[in-house]
């Protein structure tokens, strides 16, 4: 792959170290503490639906690239974050051949086919997602067809049942976990759900390191957790249950699809919220991070060009009538 | 409330682009600058509104006591004909600029279904004066809305690593396919609270 050369101040430089490879790598890392609790609760369920995802997302990155004529790009790991985050935001019991399909639609249609790394319009593993979900009713003879094939590891030690949204959403409060179970660790809905306080070691690992900013995972959060209680729900429920604080640690901070300002950040966080707060109180589904992170993708580019910062030394035109002294040549 | 119900569905939930997929041609051929696309915007805003009108009236007061109304779809393209010839007359009288940046689109409009689309789909609902008004301009600021989020799309596909196959058309309509995926998330709304 041809390096563009993107050096514009005057020399010395000193080398920060930091590639894409790398920057992927500290990704992964931070879904470590999800997927250890992912695989404690769901034991090898959780390992093939992983192994599912990062084979596929490989194999289709690969061969889309072939496909293209470009050399391919599986050293920089993106098609590992993208299989990884897709497979954590599936349920353990998912289906494998919808884990592939979804996955194929991530990395082959979202982002290779959209001009690959770097280009992608929509975050891939969030498209995956809501693709599984809209085309649902498409793979109804599917379904029937590969159900013999359908894999299970060992039972589960938990109790399927609704998740914690659907219950607040059916009105079954007295069922609801405590909110230090949901903290903590709580077996049900999504993988990466189970464990809010795993996604916030991964999220923090992140902020450390710098690669994501605070103010979308702040203002995102911040805002269900406002707009449920102004709607008379409990907030506490709808930031600890279900995929918001994944949805907003780990997608919506996506380097390519989000805004690049802070000003941005804060918008594209605010946005995502208030969506995520509507879809959940006044649709049938129960949950809507995923649909909300899609939706506010498309506005990026207006979002960018709308909060551009000034450049040092750029005079603003002043919005307030300034008196001009005229000056007469003599 | 009413109102309100026809207002959002005809900008979120049944968005002319992306869930009836009316007037993708202009759609397609004018957001290649964001400036041009505000400028079709407002167009838009105006032929159909105005043809939703003009139309609901002419099916109430002329085919519907004439018993006429196999005439409609002939009658109503006539009526859209000459309204944007009218308004085609106005912007280059006006702004001669924003006339040379809509270029052939603007008498596209004449033929677009769209337009059209709006104005048979009031008559289908039997919506009154108001409705009508109110799902015209509805479907031109749902049109809008997608034009103008995608012309910011657009300004960064066109400089995006694609290969020639894909360039161009190909991947403006893959991405219209995905953002239409997205749009699907408004769905619920109509069938959750609002009716």
């Amino acid at each position: 792959m041809e390096k563009p050369d993107l050096l514009y101040s005057p020399p010395p430089h000193l080398n920060s170290g930091d590639t894409v490879t790398r920057a992927m790598r500290d990704v992964l890392l931070a879904l470590v503490p999800i997927i250890i609790v992912s695989i404690i609760f769901y034991r090898l369920n959780a390992i093939f639906i992983l192994i599912v995802c990062n084979v596929t997302a490989a194999c289709t990155a690969w061969g889309m690239r072939k496909l293209m004529g470009k050399p391919h790009s599986l050293e920089d790991l993106s098609a590992f974050v993208t299989g990884t985050l897709l497979a954590l935001a599936l349920p353990p019991t998912f289906p494998w051949w919808l884990a592939v399909i979804g996955t194929f639609l991530a990395v082959g249609v979202a982002k290779e086919m959209c001009g690959g790394l770097g280009w992608n319009l929509f975050n891939p593993a969030v498209f995956g997602r809501v693709a599984l979900i809209i085309l649902a009713p498409a793979f109804v003879w599917l379904n029937a067809d590969m159900a013999p094939l359908h894999l299970r590891f060992g039972i589960i030690d938990v109790t399927s049942g609704a998740t914690p949204l659907a219950l607040l959403k059916l009105g079954q409060g007295q069922l609801l976990p405590s909110y230090s179970a949901l903290f903590i660790a709580h077996p049900g809905g999504s993988m990466a759900e189970s464990s809010v306080l795993a996604v916030l070691i991964g999220g923090l690992y992140l902020l450390f390191k710098g690669h994501i900013n605070w103010r979308t995972p702040v203002f995102a959060i911040g805002t269900v957790f406002a707009l449920t209680m102004l709607l008379g729900s409990n907030p506490f429920y709808h930031v600890l249950a279900g995929g918001l604080v994944f949805g907003s640690f780990f997608m919506a901070t996506d380097w390519v699809t989000t805004p690049i300002t802070d000003a941005g950040k804060i918008i594209f966080g605010i946005g995502m919220g208030i969506l995520v707060a509507l879809i959940r109180l006044y649709q049938a589904a129960p949950e809507g991070v995923a649909f909300s992170i899609l939706l506010m993708n498309p506005l990026v580019p207006l979002i960018d060009a709308l909060t551009r910062p000034r450049k040092f030394g750029q005079i603003v035109e002043a919005r307030i009538p300034v008196i001009r002294i005229k000056t007469v040549s003599k | 409330m009413q109102l309100f119900a026809i207002l959002l569905s005809g900008v979120l939930i049944n968005n002319f682009v992306f869930a009836r997929f009316l007037g993708i041609c202009p759609f397609l051929g004018v957001s290649r600058k964001l400036e041009t696309a505000i400028g079709m915007s407002m167009a838009v805003i105006f032929v159909i509104t105005m043809a939703s009108l003009i139309s609901w009236a002419f099916y109430w007061f002329v085919l519907e006591p004439l018993r006429l109304g196999y005439l409609q779809t002939v009658a109503f393209i006539l009526i859209i004909a000459s309204l944007v010839q009218f308004v085609e007359v106005v912007i280059l009288k006006v702004s001669p600029v924003l006339y040379q940046a809509l270029g052939i689109y603007l008498p596209l409009i004449t033929t677009n279904c769209a337009v059209l689309g709006a104005a048979i789909l009031n008559i289908r609902e039997s919506y009154t004066f108001i409705e009508t008004l109110t799902n015209g301009l509805a479907a031109a600021l749902g049109w809008s809305l997608a034009i103008l989020l995608f012309a910011g799309i657009r300004e960064r596909l066109e400089l995006a690593d694609i290969p020639a196959p894909l360039k161009g058309f190909p991947v403006a309509l893959i991405s219209t396919g995905l953002m239409a995926m997205a749009f699907l998330g408004f769905q619920g709304f109509l069938k959750g609270v609002l009716f």
